[in-house]
């Protein structure tokens, strides 16, 4: 591999991305090998290049809703128990769907519940979870008008192991990227539907930010509302997506199809 | 995953002639072209407050999918969930 | 078989376990046969109470009076269904003539279900609408046309659902009532005379109550998930302390410890000047009991030991930040139609000893 002498970084960057580098092959200036939380989609733990969410990051999800960031929340949540995690969900708008988030994976026997009073207190508890050093993932459901310091918090979570994962309006967002580890931004391009009923949603996903790789890393997600006794739980599993690079598979005809509309 | 409204805040919905949802007013925004994903009844809980709720899974224009229910009791209309 | 139901209205929303059970365990007075169907549903046995409480008028009025504050239906039949019919169509002024005329009450006759329920429209079957819908399709619009008609040609129009709604039309349920097990709970009592002043005494005595009852239980390989301190007090009401034990255990020393800690939180936090007052008796109860060698061991699961310490770190946090904050979610009822009703949740620190 060689490259010029004298090239603007950003290029070499770009060039070496562009080559398939990644974390574990040769780490790069400012790209750190660091222990991670999964993300619960592999494509994405591989376009953050650091194998997850890393620990000790405070991540905001950028996402208006309906682009996915509640279940994307979910499903790490779902991978963090998995891998053997204790997970906190800051529930400060009360809007925590437990049937939904068991089927969706979620094990509640191991997801402590907070619902503070108000944005300031859902930080000081969520500064105490961190302290307490036991919990992987701390979801910060926020609501509300008033936007909170998140400096303190940011600062406490390099010593906590845990990944803060922040999902709310757009000045919360805006107030904590300021001091954020990660911005993944989350686009909804399809929503994904079975006959006339929409059971989930095809978001695309960029690293806008990322203090421990490049950022720039992109992917989409199909993620599945998992909802109601409407909606037969198999379907997820058997439902064909449009784009596979299996393009030759042939299902039998019988499986229910899913259909990609345009969001 | 949804977000669960378990308090059920009111919703304002306009109907058409058959009381399928046709305008949705939340949170001060109106949502004027909705498609509806799904619509189911449910009934429950005859011997102590009696539960009659008609159902729509809908969808807006500008991308809000969440579900509302009539309170055919009451008479009213109240928000369920948001997909998101 | 005669069955009451009881219905407390409210008493679901307002989720207080405790006081369930205590409801629960006020009714044994009535019949020692109670069925706990769901949180503010009973059904009790009360075939043959006559020689003790008189006629089922006088029943159901003890019934209201044992129910306790709270509003309450109160139904009799021959069976379920037609108890939970009876709730369904109480009206108040029924019985007596205090405080229980305001409780709804019914009493369908004894062996007169089939005759009682040929009037009645067949909407108050339990089916959905869309049973509703066939029957009318068929002109059937009362029980009494759906019990008189050949049991092979409703099974044929309406399958096995509509055999046992027939089977409902003419009166009949054959589920069977199933007792719910009494708690049990050890308790015991201790006096100062005079008066104790200092905590070293009430810790004594905390300590050799704990152990009293302790010692009683390791024998059974039993260990209560609760323990409940009552303290009276000269010139000042009752304090009480429940602790839900992080686990079962027959450790007094850990008990007494706990008891103490949340004593001192309880103290802490109350506003006045009772706190002065001088202790004159002590009553420690345990509950909850379990054999804790057939506890599944948590051990297995990675996360077990450190929810375990997490909880500790709650109950600190909770001290800090104040009660309602830290929650697990429980969904008991996954298929329950309403989706608000399918989980709820537990405040930790509250909960029984037990582990998920």
């Amino acid at each position: 591999m060689t490259l010029p002498a004298v090239q603007p970084l950003p290029e070499v960057l770009d060039a070496l991305r562009e080559r398939g580098l990644r974390r574990g092959v040769t780490p790069l200036p400012g790209e750190m090998v660091v222990p991670a939380v999964p993300t619960g989609h592999a494509a994405l733990d591989e376009a953050l290049a650091t194998g997850g969410w890393p620990r000790g990051a405070l991540a905001v999800l950028d996402a208006a809703p309906g682009h996915g960031a509640t279940s994307l929340a979910l499903d790490s949540a779902a991978a963090s128990q998995a891998a053997g995690g204790l997970v906190a969900w800051i529930d400060l708008a009360g809007t925590f769907d437990p049937a939904l988030a068991a089927r969706r994976g979620v094990q509640l026997e191991w997801l402590l519940l907070v619902r503070p009073a108000d944005g300031a207190e859902a930080l000081e508890l969520a500064a105490w979870l961190a302290r307490s050093r036991l919990l992987d993932l701390l979801v910060l459901d926020l609501d509300g008008p008033s936007v909170p310091r998140f400096e303190r918090l940011a600062a406490l979570l390099p010593r906590s192991d845990a990944t803060a994962l922040l999902i709310g309006p757009s000045a919360l967002r805006q107030a904590a990227g300021r001091v954020a580890g990660i911005r993944l931004r989350l686009e909804r391009r399809a929503w994904l539907a079975v006959g006339g009923d929409l059971v989930g949603l095809r978001t695309s996903a960029s690293v806008t930010r990322h203090r421990w790789a490049l950022t720039g890393g992109h992917t989409e997600l199909d993620l599945y509302f998992g909802e109601g006794r409407r909606i037969d739980p198999l379907i997820p599993a058997l439902a064909i997506p449009e784009r596979r690079s299996d393009e030759h598979l042939e299902l039998p005809a019988e499986q229910p199809a899913l259909v990609v509309l345009s969001a | 995953m949804t977000r669960l409204h378990a308090t059920h805040p009111l919703v304002q919905v306009d109907t058409d002639e058959a009381g399928t949802p046709v305008r949705l007013r939340l949170a001060g925004e109106t949502h004027a072209e909705i498609g509806i994903c799904n619509r189911w009844r449910l009934v429950d809980d005859w011997w102590r407050e009696p539960v009659a709720r008609a159902y729509f899974k809908l969808v807006t224009r500008d991308g809000l999918l969440c579900t509302v229910f009539l309170d055919e009791i009451r008479g009213t209309w109240h928000l369920e969930r948001i997909f998101d | 078989m005669r069955v009451l139901m009881l219905v407390w209205p409210t008493l679901r929303a307002m989720d207080v376990p405790t006081q369930w059970e205590g409801l629960l365990d006020r009714l044994d007075d009535l019949s020692p046969r109670i069925e706990a169907l769901e949180e503010g549903v009973a059904l009790v046995d009360v075939t043959g109470l006559e020689p003790i409480h008189g006629s089922e008028r006088r029943v159901a009025a003890r019934a209201v009076a044992l129910a306790g504050m709270y509003p309450v239906r109160v139904g009799i039949g021959d069976n379920r269904w037609l108890a939970s019919l009876a709730v369904r169509l109480a009206r108040p002024g029924e019985i007596g003539n205090g405080a229980e005329a305001r409780a709804a009450c019914l009493i369908l006759p004894a062996g007169e279900g089939r005759a009682t329920l040929a009037p009645m429209p067949i909407g108050l079957l339990p089916t959905d609408q869309a049973v509703r819908d066939r029957f009318s399709l068929f002109g059937l619009t009362t029980m009494g046309q759906l019990a008189g008609l050949p049991r092979s040609a409703v099974a044929a129009q309406f399958g096995e659902a509509g055999e046992r709604l027939q089977a409902l039309a003419r009166g009949e349920d054959p589920r069977p009532l199933v007792p719910r097990r009494r708690p049990e709970r050890l308790a015991t009592s201790a006096r100062f005379e005079p008066p104790a002043e200092g905590v070293t005494e009430i810790t004594l005595a905390l300590r050799r109550a704990a152990t009293a009852l302790t010692d009683r239980l390791g024998g059974r390989h039993l260990a209560p998930g609760r323990a409940v301190l009552s303290l009276e007090r000269e010139a000042a009401s009752p304090l009480s302390v429940h602790l839900a034990l992080p686990e079962p255990s027959t450790d007094p020393d850990w008990i007494t410890r706990l008891l103490l800690a949340r004593l001192e939180a309880q103290v802490r936090g109350s506003a006045g000047g009772e706190d002065e007052a001088r202790i004159t008796g002590l009553t420690l109860t345990l509950d909850r009991l379990t054999n804790p060698a057939a506890r599944q061991l948590p051990a297995f699961e990675p996360q077990a030991g450190r929810w375990e310490e997490l909880r500790w770190s709650v109950e600190r946090i909770g001290a800090r930040f104040g009660e309602g904050r830290l929650w697990r979610v429980v969904v008991d009822r996954p298929t329950a139609a309403l989706p608000e009703r399918q989980a709820r949740l537990v405040e930790i620190g509250h909960e029984a000893g037990t582990h998920p």
